[in-house]
């Protein structure tokens, strides 16, 4: 069927076909019968779905720990029709992505690698970031288990840490099985704020490498550096100082005009690096801008904000059989404090060794501060309050020539609640040029005429910026330095860098 | 030096050549008729002659336009996105305008110009979905199907006087609307205006995203220029809107103002030019029509990935094919003697039928009629056509039977003796032909697909087709007229083929997409043809009945409805069935065309005998029958303010038997004229409620209602245990709790007063469902007048079109009309004359929910967001809450923490209610106790009803549905059709919830240790943390245990919390055999036909049921409670 019209309604299925000729009986989730799991030296955790550097460094990371870990290819179009045929039907786009991506890699492990259904589904467990509401994120499992089972893999196991709560969703694994210590989520995290930080800098040179394909060549390497590390145990700071060697090589013309773009909205329609978004990235860049994604830990201090909030909220309240002298508040208190402390640290550390110096753990405080006078602050589905904050702050504060927000079609926070309320956002900031494009319900074609059409616009202000700055005979050699990073009130690249130089004489 | 602008459309290419300042020097127009390239290299090879010297010294070229990417790289030219070479046409030539609508071929685009304080100009656009109908593909059509010329189309004038429904949301549906309007024989020029019209409305609500088109208005593209009546409405409407929202302009001038300017269909290709010449990184020059001829010329089909095979293997196949299948021709018996026989009619969509049976149920006649629009004029010519058959009057015609889209109306007109639902009158003609052992009977008709399952010799299931299936018998009817073949000639094209494109299946407007995309891929007709042939089987097995293993149906199959005359169609179909069922029997009905018809010649049959005498007039006062059909003011319903336009059809034959027909109302008050009438029709609705009770309607009334009266206020003299919560430290420290008996602390009496004076205005809408009764006693506990707490009124669809020009996001129904709610209560006089202060619409995080060991209680993120939404569409340009002196009160509650609801409560209402702390907390708890008091009263109406249905053995049906689904206007009133055909409905909240009665159900699970209470649902889904959801599946839990309920399962277009649930409420129900019908995907209009026969069809398989279930019961005394 075609994918591409959001009016399509399926019909209506009354009751499933596959009983007909059969007894009744009382249907019950999950394997009838009990299943002989393989032992944790035997099992392979499977997981995925972050962009490709950070799937690569988790894998590394958690192999360090002495589990054999494998990262899922990045799921493309063929994993989505997968996902489509064994899903339920009207899911959003990440869900088909995602749950075909895992079922195709199972029917490659069965069909092409020879291992029987039994085999994969003792042996193998998905790990993967878990919700727990209100979007149909918090879901995911409940489809993965369908299209599992109706795919022939009943009984398969699925994991997830919920990033609210750290308490476990789907189902329980044995606790040997992975030892979700301090340890473990520590690794994790290093792994993905590092891939944070080096897919930034990844987006801010490659528009202007001089060479082809040099940028994606450092990056690559940049990739083995840090994964060796993390297998042999040695230095991250270390690895990530002879990253910034590698990075430095690549050679930039930075001063040609482009727009800067931010992208961001739904998660994972904003992070996935593949047909997920119709590899919006790759196609921006072609187009010639520079991107600004939005880093993954984003969405953790989103979550560590949300359990900051929820804190505060109850402290004051009265509670039947709570103590007269009262430590939980306290303790959830510090665990945030310390959760928030470790991001920032291990962000700022890495940052600084590679040379991302002008990027900040963003400040979901003063986000919410940006945001209160149009979204319900407690509304916590999707992004939250993060995509009205983030568009504000881009016109606010200079930051982008155009904002995107990108998102599955039907996505409710995203689509039905923040653009609902980004028109008022862009009534009162109509300077702003701001596009909210779903990456469903219309074919790729159109999804780039309507990117095109807001880069138009973008492509002429970063123009204008940058004609008005008097240009300077004597450009020193650094503004091809990426490592050169100022920061004033000039968006694009080009343009604060010739800024910055007119402002030091 | 020039430039050459191309603009290759959907419909038509278009080229402008520039000089340096953009003035045109050359221009062209022309439709391409799906051959884009040859037609753009034919325009400019003449334009190398006209113009010869521009043409030598063209520069750069600039392309846009849908079709332009594959063209392009030819003429080395830089390809321009369309949106924005109109704005920048628009900016250059107009430089005052300050909106523009464009409706092409397939898209329609609006642009908004806006200015912002320092002076920046930004811009702001949006575009239609490919397949929206707003466009002038779906006119073209539609015009076609209204039987209008297009000359004719271009002198029509507007008018709103009659204006009848039609969806614009979709070509396909709008076309179904159309062909509808057509049938009840809508005159032709009030079916373009009300097309239109809804175009017009379509585009204002959906494409503007909430924003005014301010003036001036520019009016692109070709409809908009070449239909007056399509512009006049644009003025009216646009007009109204500046009117209602307060927009200055000169209403003498609405001409200059909405304007379509000369050359309207050139402003892409121009603004190509300008576009690519101000973005200055094309390097490449001209290059000549070389490259462009070799692209013509190498068209061909074959290569890509979109091969299929043939429909014909070899000729041996072929035969083998039509020894079997090829159905022999029809020779009537020639009577000789009086014959007894009875009638039945099948009033189809796109044509009627009729045959005549003997006593035996033998066929004796069968008649066709292709419709010409009206079902009695057919109705007449059909039996015209049996007469001239039997010129002797041998036929002894003693009863009639009738089916299809047009029962209705014989039936009052004939007096049939019979109307069944066409899905029963298949099942009988099917069983009648191959007897008992039939598993699937698969109609395929003019529009629909209709699939039965059979279970010794009884129907189970059933699935049938909707508005966006498109494989069926009009699709092939098409086809051969598109290429002019008559339609009995479309097989033998077809299997000539040697090899097929593969189409997309499920939407018509996607196939015809495929079929032009074929055709420019140089794909033959034949291999069209067989391409469209085996579109068929993958519509009806994969799209309608998503089976992925037929075997698991059966193994006899027959395949009926007139599209089986087609034999590729045929072939496609038994071939498919074979390959994935190799044993099955598949049979063909003798008569497929007329098996409706002989279903409901059967059924009067049986009828006729059963009951000793016929109702039917005869046929000579039938062939007699005149009618007239009107639809004018007279005729609008007036019972309320929603004013239907209806059409009246009166027949009349000779006796003096008249009937009247009445069409097109929205609600069963539509169907009377006088007042006196309508009472009598209340008293019966009313005496009906108490003897057929309708749960879901009578619950939907009282929640709102003022039931609850709150206790007596305590006063300063009455004491209070407070906890006192002290935080130290800032946090850093221990929380410290005393506990503390204190007065109860009140307001003054001058606060109170105060209180007494307000009105505060709450709309019925999505979670207000669950928590009115909460929400209307906290106030009232409060002193807020109980005459001074007004609720909107129940949903219907011009109140939702009449807010919903503020939309700015296209989410689900129940969401969208939450805001017209809110516009209604602004405007409608009945809240205005009130004086509303404050306007409560609580943002609801979180719900009470009785499911236990969830993972929370969350309520959907869209339901908590959309009061922001609202005020967000209402206060975009102005602040409609401050012009009315009405405060928006958004801010959030949580329902799921008592506490925390207790703080927000009063942090939302203390100031502004000058009410206490003490006051609001007391307050709260009486909210609870009318919440308990709502639920423990429907609950025991609900318990009477469980009981009644197990002493008696009666089925009563369950909806299963979110909160709000209550609103008659969110369900379309399914479950009145479901009560005036006797069935008793429950809501989920009507269900029981003591522990002895559940644990009935339960009790063995339980014990079993697979669940850990009567509501704990982690045996069937664990990820349950949306209440209403978790509601739902523990519904459907209780319904497969409880063997008298059936369920009517409801769910809204994009529902994404309910979509995880689809599967686990399938398999339940299924598992269980719980007769079950679903009602997904409803939206904003309602589908009253496809209600109709999905309601009758399951009232026929819960009659089966009920049988089933007293055998059942007699034999074994066995509840489906013990199956476990």
């Amino acid at each position: 069927m075609s994918l591409s019209c959001s009016n399509i309604k399926t019909p209506d299925n009354n009751g499933d076909l596959h009983f007909l000729h059969h007894t009744p009986h009382q249907w019950r989730e999950g394997p009838t019968e009990a299943i002989g799991y393989a032992p944790k030296e035997e099992t392979v955790f499977l997981s995925g779905g972050l962009t490709l550097l950070q799937d690569k460094l988790i894998e590394a990371a958690l192999n360090s720990l002495g589990t054999t870990f494998t990262a899922l290819p990045n799921p493309d179009f063929k994993a989505f029709q997968t996902g489509k045929a064994f899903g339920n039907r009207g899911q959003c786009n990440p869900t088909y992505f995602t749950v075909g991506n895992l079922v195709r890699y199972l029917q490659h492990l069965r069909d092409e690698k020879g291992l029987s259904t039994e085999e994969i589904i003792r042996k193998y467990i998905y790990i993967t970031a878990g919700g727990c509401g209100p979007c149909r994120f918090g879901m995911y499992i409940t489809e993965y288990k369908k299209a599992l089972a109706d795919a022939g893999f009943e009984g398969f196991r699925i994991t997830s840490f919920d990033h609210e709560k750290g308490i476990f969703q789907g189902d329980e694994i044995e606790e040997q099985m992975l030892d979700y210590t301090p340890t473990f989520f520590i690794t994790l995290a290093k792994a993905v704020v590092i891939g944070d930080i080096i897919n930034m800098l990844g987006y801010k040179i490659r528009p202007y490498e001089v060479e082809k394909g040099t940028t994606d060549a450092a990056l690559a390497q940049c990739r083995a550096i840090v994964a060796n590390a993390f297998l042999k145990h040695t230095s991250l700071i270390a690895a990530m100082w002879q990253c910034r060697k590698v990075l430095s090589a690549v050679k930039l013309d930075r001063l040609q005009v482009k727009p800067k773009v931010m992208v961001m909205g739904e998660f994972w329609a904003a992070m996935t690096e593949g047909d997920g978004n119709y590899n919006l990235y790759r196609f921006l860049e072609a187009e010639g801008a520079e991107c600004i994604p939005q880093p993954i830990i984003n969405r953790l201090m989103l979550s560590l904000w949300e359990a900051e909030q929820s804190n505060l909220k109850q402290q004051h309240l009265p509670g039947e059989n709570r103590p007269a002298v009262d430590f939980s508040s306290l303790k959830s208190r510090l665990l945030i404090k310390a959760g928030k402390a470790a991001v920032k640290t291990h962000f700022t550390l890495y940052a600084k060794t590679i040379g991302l110096h002008d990027y900040d753990v963003p400040d979901i405080d003063k986000l919410a501060e940006l945001a209160k006078a149009y979204y319900t602050l407690e509304c916590s589905g999707g992004e939250g309050h993060l995509e009205v904050a983030h568009l504000i702050e881009a016109v606010k504060h200079n930051l982008a020539h155009l904002v995107i927000s990108v998102k599955p079609f039907g996505c409710m926070p995203s689509s039905a609640v923040s653009d609902g309320v980004q028109s008022l956002v862009t009534a009162r900031y109509p300077q702003a040029n701001f596009l909210s494009i779903e990456t469903s319900g219309e074919g790729a074609a159109n999804f780039y005429s309507r990117v095109q059409m807001a880069l138009f616009k973008a492509k002429q202000a970063a123009k204008e910026e940058f004609e008005a700055i008097r240009k300077d005979e004597n450009i020193p050699a650094k503004v091809n330095n990426y490592l050169y990073q100022p920061t004033n009130d000039k968006i694009g690249t080009a343009a604060a860098l010739l800024q910055s130089i007119s402002v030091l004489k | 030096m020039y430039a050459l602008g191309i603009d290759i459309g959907s419909t038509t290419v278009k080229y402008v050549l520039c000089d340096k300042d953009f003035n045109i020097v050359a221009k062209a127009y022309t439709p391409h008729d799906t051959k884009q390239a040859p037609t753009l290299l034919k325009l400019l090879e003449t334009l190398s002659q006209t113009h010869k010297e521009a043409y030598d010294n063209i520069g750069k070229v600039y392309i846009t336009g849908s079709g332009a990417s594959r063209i392009a790289p030819t003429l080395n030219a830089r390809f321009v996105q369309e949106v924005n070479a109109v704005v920048l046409a628009v900016e250059h030539l107009h430089p005052d305008v300050r909106s523009v609508v464009e409706l092409g071929g397939q898209d329609a685009k609006i642009i908004h110009f806006k200015e912002s304080e320092d002076g920046k100009k930004t811009v702001l656009t949006s575009m239609n979905d490919k397949c929206a109908s707003g466009t002038g593909a779906t006119i073209e059509k539609c015009t076609m199907k209204v039987g209008m010329e297009p000359e004719e189309a271009s002198k029509l004038a507007f008018s709103a006087q009659k204006l009848h429904h039609v969806a614009a949301k979709c070509g396909v549906f709008a076309e179904t609307d159309i062909v509808n309007l057509v049938k009840t024989s809508v005159p032709a020029n009030e079916i373009m205006n009300s097309l239109a019209d809804a175009i017009v409305m379509q585009n204002l609500t959906v494409l503007t995203r909430g924003n005014t088109l301010m003036p001036k208005v520019l009016l692109l593209g070709g409809p908009n220029t070449y239909l007056p009546f399509l512009q006049e409405c644009w003025r009216m409407r646009i007009a109204e809107l500046w009117d209602e929202r307060g927009i200055a302009y000169d209403k003498e001038k609405l001409e200059k103002l909405i304007i379509v300017p000369d050359n309207a269909q050139y402003y892409a290709a121009l603004g190509a030019v300008i576009f690519g010449e101000g973005e200055a990184n094309h390097d490449k020059c001209f290059s000549g029509l070389i490259a462009l001829k070799t692209l013509v010329e190498s068209s061909g089909a074959g290569e890509s990935d979109t091969v299929d095979a043939p429909l014909v293997q070899s000729k041996a196949d072929l035969e083998a094919f039509q020894k079997r299948y090829t159905i022999p021709p029809f020779i009537p018996p020639k009577p000789t003697s009086k014959t007894v026989c009875f009638l039945g009619i099948d009033g189809g969509s796109t044509s009627s039928k009729a045959v005549l049976v003997n006593e035996k149920g033998e066929l004796m006649l069968k008649v066709y009629q292709l419709s010409k629009g009206n079902p009695i004029a057919d109705t007449v010519e059909l039996l015209q056509k049996i007469k001239a058959q039997d010129p002797e009057s041998h036929y002894d015609i003693r009863g009639l039977g009738v089916t299809g889209y047009a029962a209705d109306v014989l039936e009052g007109a004939l007096r049939a003796d019979a109307n069944i639902i066409e899905t029963i009158a298949h099942m009988k003609s099917a069983q009648a032909a191959f007897g008992t052992s039939v598993d699937v009977i698969c109609d395929i008709g003019g529009q629909d697909i209709k699939v039965l399952f059979m279970e010794n010799g009884m129907m189970k299931n059933f699935r049938l087709s909707n508005q966006c299936s498109a494989g069926n018998g009009t699709l092939l009817q098409s086809m051969a007229k598109q290429f002019g073949v008559p339609v009995e000639k479309y097989a033998e094209v077809a299997f000539e083929a040697k090899q097929a494109p593969r189409f997309n299946y499920g939407c018509a407007v996607f196939l015809d997409t495929d079929r032009v995309n074929f055709q420019k891929e140089g794909y033959t007709k034949e291999e069209l043809f067989a391409g469209i042939a085996k579109v068929l089987p993958k519509n009806v097995w994969q799209y309608v009945v998503q089976a992925p293993n037929l075997a698991m149906l059966g193994r006899h199959f027959v395949l009926q409805g007139g599209t089986q005359y087609n034999q590729a169609a045929l072939k496609a179909q038994v071939d498919y069935i074979r390959s994935q069922v190799p044993d099955a029997t598949v049979d063909v009905h003798p008569h497929p065309g007329e098996a409706g018809a002989i279903g409901a010649a059967l059924e009067a049959l049986h009828s006729v005998n059963a009951r000793g005498y016929a109702t039917f007039v005869g046929l000579e006062e039938a062939l007699q029958m005149t009618y007239t059909s009107r639809t004018d003011e007279e005729t609008r319903c007036r019972f309320c303010s929603i004013n239907c336009s209806r059409t009246f059809i009166d027949t009349q034959t000779p006796s003096g038997n008249s009937a009247r027909y009445i069409a097109g109302f929205s609600c069963e008050d539509g169907t009377v004229e006088s007042v006196d009438a309508l009472k009598s029709l209340r008293a019966s609705r009313k005496s009906l409620q108490e003897s057929v009770p309708n749960l879901v309607r009578k619950e939907a009334e009282k929640l709102f209602a003022p039931l609850y009266t709150p206790n007596a206020k305590p006063t300063p003299e009455h004491h209070i245990e407070e906890q006192r919560v002290r935080v130290t430290l800032g946090g850093w420290g221990p929380t410290l709790r005393t506990t503390q008996k204190r007065p109860f602390q009140t307001s003054s009496a001058e606060d109170a007063a105060y209180r007494e004076s307000l009105t505060i205005a709450i709309p019925k809408v999505l979670n207000v469902y669950s928590l009115a009764p909460f929400l209307r006693t906290y106030l009232e506990a409060l002193g807020i007048q109980r005459h001074n707490i007004l609720f909107s009124t129940f949903s219907n669809e011009d109140m939702y079109l009449e807010g919903a020009k503020y939309g700015s996001v296209d989410s689900c129904y129940p969401a969208k009309v939450a805001q017209s709610h809110v516009y209604q209560l602004l405007f409608a006089k009945k809240y205005a004359k009130k004086g509303i202060d404050y306007l409560w619409f609580p943002a609801v995080t979180h719900l009470p929910g009785y499911v236990t060991h969830s993972m929370g209680q969350t309520s959907c993120p869209i339901v908590s967001g959309t009061p922001k939404v609202v005020y967000s569409a209402f206060t975009k340009e102005r602040n409609l809450f401050s012009e009315k002196n009405i405060t928006f009160v958004d801010e959030a509650l949580d329902f799921d923490n008592r506490a925390l609801l207790k703080a927000q409560l009063f942090d939302i209402w203390g100031k502004r209610l000058r009410i206490t702390k003490d006051e609001s907390d007391w307050a709260a708890e009486e909210g609870w106790k009318a919440l308990a008091q709502q639920d423990t009263q429907i609950m025991q109406e609900g318990r009477n009803i469980l009981d009644e249905a197990e002493a008696n053995g009666e089925v009563v049906i369950l909806m299963l549905g979110r909160p709000y689904h209550s609103d008659p206007g969110l369900n379309h009133e399914v479950l009145d059709e479901f009560q005036s055909l006797g069935f008793k409905t429950l809501s989920m909240r009507a269900v029981p919830k003591e522990h002895n009665y559940l644990m009935r159900f339960f009790g063995k699970d339980v014990e079993a240790g697979i669940i850990a209470d009567v509501f704990d649902i982690r045996d069937v889904w664990k990820e349950n943390f949306s209440t209403n959801s978790a509601q739902k599946v523990w519904a459907a839990k209780f319904a497969a245990r409880h063997p008298n309920v059936a369920v009517l399962d409801l769910s809204s277009f994009k529902c994404g919390h309910d979509a995880p649930t689809y599967a686990i409420i399938d398999k339940i129900l299924g598992a269980s055999r719980t007769p079950h019908l679903p009602l997904h995907d409803i939206d904003a209009n309602k589908p009253g036909g496809s209600i109709k026969i999905r309601v009758k069809t399951f009232a026929y398989t819960l009659e089966q049921y009920a049988e089933e279930l007293k055998i059942k019961r007699e034999k074994l005394n066995l509840a489906r409670g013990d199956f476990q």
